[in-house]
């Protein structure tokens, strides 16, 4: 009997498949963006002592990503205070608060408590920059941009660089 | 087989009038049988050039066998050797055809035999350098496998196992991008990656992997420059970067919707198409795929019989199109 040689092709259509990064590009972007601000914006000389201190208000991954961001936890030079906060009350210890769209019910609270102080509040919900939240994130053509409401972050008396102004969308 | 290659020898000397012809086969089968490889080469070569046996079927049988041998000698130190097992497999493959050639019944059995068994070392090689990101060598090979196949593969089969390569060969580059000094060292660049995947979509624009795996490289892409990103990267950058990220996930949108029509029931899609379009902040759409996700993993494992009463029941409320399609896709599956 004559022997026959046979060689089986090694299928490759199972392993030719590429999985997704998964990854919260938003958030991401978002962080950045917040500390692009605190670069951005400068806070009165009795706010330049101790920690910088964020407060986020509601469930958001922009904390973690602000954290994997800034491995030194330094914002200028001063140590990076992130924390989550629950109260209109606490907003107003902060140097820069953010509002997730989940808590934007609590802005006008946020906003009675912060009053005139160093307090920026920064929003990412449609509408928030002209109800008074200083910068407000928004999505135009896909895009995140974000829209700065000049005249809530003068009455607290931060002072914003002309940059900021000029790549933002102005609220009056 | 030294039983076997005694009485070819002696079929040999007899079937042969010329003393000087007896020779030379005989001493390459004498040193072939004393596995002096070599020795068989050099006699071989010499029968193949003489005027008479070089139009014999059973010399180029003959120098086929022993070529594969040493091929088989040369490639037991490594796939990787290329230079020095390929052209000794390329000759012998070169040498069966030309027996076949000259007597298309004597030795066609064994040397199509042969020839598609080396064939198939030529694509199994080429698939065992692509998985240690030897790209030039695995693409060298797999032409020669596609030269060879040609006259002895049926077209559908040749182009069904080049969508398999190139689709393999996108995503070892794309994994070679994983590793820096890889990335170096193979000359590794996003765009060979995608123009693996285009080679493969103008084989079959309708292939899955393909569609799914050039959507998959834009968008991880786009998440790799979002993530590149640094703390201290000004606003400018940050558009700019977003400016080409929002691209590259339009880049890879309508490779996905493709990708969910040929099979709406995958996973792995409908995950991608939520994350393309969160990433493009299409919120509601992002939704729309991500519950489609989290219901066909509900699906998942239900008999035929369920699924049938469960399209019947979204047909009845006018259910969306993709929910419809991903039902009858996964009840087509069960057949």
């Amino acid at each position: 009997m004559k022997k026959i040689l046979v060689l089986f092709l090694i299928s490759l259509t199972g392993l030719a498949f590429k999985t997704k990064q998964p990854s919260d590009t938003n958030s991401k972007l978002k962080a950045v963006f917040v500390y692009q601000f605190t670069q951005k914006i400068e806070w009165p000389e009795e706010y330049k002592k101790g920690d910088f201190v964020i407060g986020i208000f509601g469930e958001t991954n922009v904390s973690q990503k602000l954290l994997e961001m800034c491995p030194t936890k330094k914002i200028s030079n001063q140590n990076l205070d992130l924390k989550s906060i629950t109260t209109a009350e606490e907003a107003s210890k902060c140097h820069l608060v953010y509002v997730t769209e989940s808590k934007k019910a609590m802005l006008a609270a946020i906003l009675a408590k912060v009053g005139d102080k160093s307090t920026l509040v920064v929003t990412e919900s449609p509408g928030l920059a002209k109800q008074g939240s200083g910068i407000n994130f928004v999505v135009v053509d896909n895009r995140l941009k974000y829209e700065l409401n000049k005249k809530q972050v003068e009455k607290n008396n931060l002072k914003v660089a002309v940059q900021l102004e000029q790549l933002g969308i102005l609220i009056n | 087989m030294m039983r076997i290659l005694n009485i070819l020898i002696l079929v040999v000397c007899f079937a042969s009038n010329a003393i000087g012809q007896i020779d030379k086969i005989a001493e390459a089968l004498f040193a072939l049988q004393n596995k002096n490889l070599d020795e068989a080469k050099m006699h071989i070569d010499v029968a193949v050039t003489d005027p008479n046996l070089g139009e014999q079927a059973k010399t180029w049988y003959w120098r086929g066998i022993i070529y594969k041998e040493l091929f088989k000698s040369a490639s037991a130190s490594g796939s990787t050797q290329i230079d020095q097992a390929n052209p000794l497999r390329m000759e012998s493959i070169y040498s069966f055809k030309k027996c076949i050639k000259l007597d298309s019944v004597q030795f066609l059995e064994q040397s199509l035999s042969a020839v598609k068994y080396l064939s198939a070392t030529l694509f199994n090689d080429a698939a065992d350098n692509l998985i240690n990101f030897n790209f030039d060598n695995s693409v060298k090979l797999f032409q020669d496998y596609v030269n060879v196949s040609k006259d002895i593969t049926s077209e559908k089969e040749l182009i069904s196992k080049e969508i398999e390569f190139y689709n393999f060969y996108g995503m070892k580059m794309s994994e070679a991008l994983e590793d820096s000094a890889r990335q170096v060292a193979t000359k590794a660049s996003i765009e060979k990656s995608a123009n693996a995947y285009r080679h493969v979509l103008e084989l079959d624009s309708l292939n899955q992997n393909g569609n799914y795996n050039l959507g998959i490289l834009y968008y991880n892409d786009a998440v790799q420059k979002i993530n590149s990103l640094n703390f201290n990267d000004d606003i400018f950058v940050i558009y700019e970067t977003q400016e080409i990220s929002i691209g590259l996930f339009k880049q890879a949108l309508p490779y996905m919707l493709r990708a969910r029509r040929i099979d709406p029931s995958r996973p792995e899609v409908l995950e991608g198409l939520s994350g393309i379009y969160f990433s493009i902040n299409e919120m509601d759409n992002s939704d729309f795929y991500k519950e489609l996700l989290n219901y066909t993993n509900s699906l998942n494992g239900r008999p035929r019989a369920e699924l049938e009463v469960e399209f019947e029941k979204l047909k009845n409320e006018g259910a969306a199109q993709q929910k419809l399609e991903l039902v009858q896709d996964l009840i087509g599956k069960l057949q």
